[in-house]
């Protein structure tokens, strides 16, 4: 009997053990990866020729927002210098403007159809300010709502002023001429508006909520909002960025996760475009904000990859280029100017920052399915990978995979394997690699996008595919996800078992006595 | 012949409460466990955005979570309540062994308090 009771509390304690470890395992897994993502934001710096760099002259200034204006000329706000800048593309010279105050705090900018330049002011309560050039006078408007923290400026074809009010769940228009301010509230609480786009017809503004993860539709005459969410199978983190393109669908920048996404409003389906996953284990590339330009080509920054990316969505190609400086390229607003070029602001390295609309990578990523592109959860598929040398010299190529199986973009090898992950390619050669993609078990019916990466110097491709996965039942799955339902039951049961051990003892007892 | 189903179904009361008090535990560990590293995630995220200038320094925090206080409750309760029986019938095992091997006359003490 004793023999019995010692094997039951072992087997107890072993069960104990048993579950524990791998809770521990993972605890300290996940602290160090995110303890080394802290601190491996810039390991990757090398140096880009085809970036220009131009260093403002107020040291840590923090550019944070830059627009595209006339005659080879740019505007941008200097978040913690307080003030409003001018690039002049000819001559590569700046010149800036102190924000009356000097506790203000610009945050984005835009130009009205009269020159103006607006640009929010997080400081405070919040206000939107009126610069005008050719007087170099300043005008504040201080927002209706208090702690509003305004940070996205639009501007209409009647000079009306619209503008995002983050942390009053409201957007705000100041109406051309006698810029009266009226506020909108959004229909999520809490939703922080962030950033906003013209529809094609401009009857309505796109609008990202980012702490909702939903991007809502603004209807300019009756003044009423719609929002889109993603299906459960595509995660829409922190959604920041967000344009049209010539057809009307809305693309949105992740800035919670590592992709683009795109919403195709005929049929109201969303895709991901995912990008590659940071070196140094940072869990996240975190596109920033979006710029679309006259080819429809989607260009970003990624803020914690501190690499530039184009995606073309005509081909299902996505272009990466490293960032030479150190520090995080970041802005809230990147810029095309009339060459489309892009122009973007790099927060930490005190610059704004050119990169040429004819840039290349040198390798290409293609990913054909021979058999279909329709699989089952669990299940494998095959897809060929050509990848090709745009240059005239060989050039060593690193292979790796990206995906919207995760909202990191995390793809682990059983999830997508390759038969080699380095090739050496010859000048303007090309090699076809084998892909074996076995989508997750517990993966819900949907279509993801898988990506292969190809990855030269200091660029790489992505070449972009879709699947279908048909999602099936599994037990093992369903039982790992509800485990502590299923253990609460458990308890439950033993509870109710112990009640009815105690009173049959007991009447037992009775019984004997 | 009826003292031995009565010691079996002591036995069983046994490794139910401790299996119920383990189990109980084991959860309250494991979703401290969870929410210890959630909490740190949180934390790394917020610190992340704090390097996103102009971007809202979100909190994360939906208020409360009732729910999961209430079942966390709930279950140290039931961990502190089996754990106390458990020791409880341990105990009263033993003394009725020891009952059992010297006299009968510790059996009515025993019978005390058996309420669940």
């Amino acid at each position: 009997m004793k023999l019995r009771r010692q094997i039951s509390v072992l087997f107890i304690l072993l069960l104990f053990c048993v579950s524990i470890i791998p809770e521990a395992v993972s605890v300290s897994y996940s602290r160090r990866i995110f303890a080394s993502a802290i601190t491996t934001f810039h390991s990757l710096s090398e140096n880009v020729n085809e970036i220009r760099q131009f260093l403002i002259p107020t040291n840590n200034s923090g550019p944070n927002a830059i627009i595209s204006a006339p005659n080879d000329t740019f505007w941008f706000v200097e978040f913690t210098a307080g003030k409003l800048g001018e690039f002049f593309g000819q001559n590569a010279s700046f010149r800036e403007f102190p924000i009356p105050g000097n506790t203000s705090i610009p945050s984005s900018l835009a130009i009205d159809g009269l020159g103006n330049i607006w640009f929010s002011d997080q400081n405070g309560s919040g206000s939107i300010w009126k610069f005008d050039p050719s007087t170099s006078h300043f005008s504040q408007f201080p927002t209706l709502t208090k702690k509003s923290t305004p940070l996205f400026i639009l501007v209409d074809s009647q000079n009306d002023i619209w503008f995002t009010e983050t942390t009053a769940n409201k957007i705000g228009e100041l109406t051309y001429p006698g810029y009266q301010m009226v506020e909108y509230t959004l229909p999520s609480a809490n939703s922080e508006p962030v950033e906003m786009a013209w529809s094609l017809d401009r009857a309505s503004i796109w609008i990202t909520e980012t702490q909702t993860g939903k991007i809502a539709r603004f209807d300019l005459n009756s003044h009423n909002f719609v929002e889109y969410s993603p299906p459960s199978t595509l995660s829409l983190k922190n959604p920041v960025g967000i344009v049209v393109d010539d057809l009307g669908n809305v693309w949105v920048s992740e800035h919670g996760g590592s992709a683009v996404v795109e919403l195709t409003l005929s049929n109201s389906t969303f895709k991901s475009y995912p990008t590659s996953v940071p070196a140094g284990d940072f869990p996240i590339s975190a596109v920033a904000t979006l710029a679309i330009d006259s080819q429809g080509r989607l260009w970003f920054v990624e803020h914690y990859a501190n690499k530039v990316g184009r995606l073309d969505p005509s081909t299902d190609q996505m272009e990466e280029f490293q960032i030479p400086s150190s520090g995080l390229a970041y802005s809230v607003l990147n810029a095309l100017d009339a060459q489309g070029n892009f122009w973007f602001t790099e927060f930490g390295a005190n610059s704004i920052d050119e990169i040429p609309s004819n840039v290349s990578s040198p390798v290409q990523t293609t990913v054909r399915f021979s058999q279909g592109q329709n699989t089952t959860s669990g299940k494998p598929i095959y897809a060929q990978v050509l990848v090709s040398n745009n240059l005239d010299v060989p050039q060593s190529v690193a292979l790796g995979v990206t995906s919207s199986f995760s909202s990191t973009g995390y793809t682990s090898s059983e999830q997508i394997a390759l038969n080699t992950t380095n090739l050496n390619l010859l000048a303007k050669g090309s090699a076809v690699v084998s892909a074996e993609i076995t989508p997750n078990t517990t993966l819900p019916s949907g279509i993801y996008s898988v990506g292969i990466i190809a990855s030269s110097a200091n660029s790489s491709t992505v070449g972009i595919a879709f699947i279908s996965v048909k999602g099936q039942f599994n037990l093992v799955g369903w039982i790992a996800s509800n485990y502590q339902i299923l253990l609460i039951v458990v308890v439950i049961i033993l509870g109710a078992t112990y009640t009815f051990l105690s009173r049959s003892s007991k009447t037992k007892k009775v019984k004997e006595n | 012949m009826k003292a031995s189903s009565l010691s079996k179904l002591f036995e069983a009361k046994n490794v139910v409460s401790a299996a119920a008090a383990t189990l109980a535990t084991w959860l309250l560990v494991s979703r401290t466990i969870s929410e210890y590293s959630g909490y740190e995630f949180q934390n790394l995220i917020l610190r992340v955005f704090a390097k996103c200038p102009g971007l809202p320094y979100g909190s994360y925090s939906g208020g409360p979570d009732y729910i999961d206080i209430s079942i966390d409750v709930g279950l140290t309760v039931v961990a502190a309540v089996f754990i106390a029986l458990t020791i409880r019938d341990i105990r009263r095992k033993r003394r009725s062994d020891r009952s059992s091997d010297g006299g009968e006359e510790s059996e009515s003490q025993d019978n005390e308090g058996d309420e669940l």
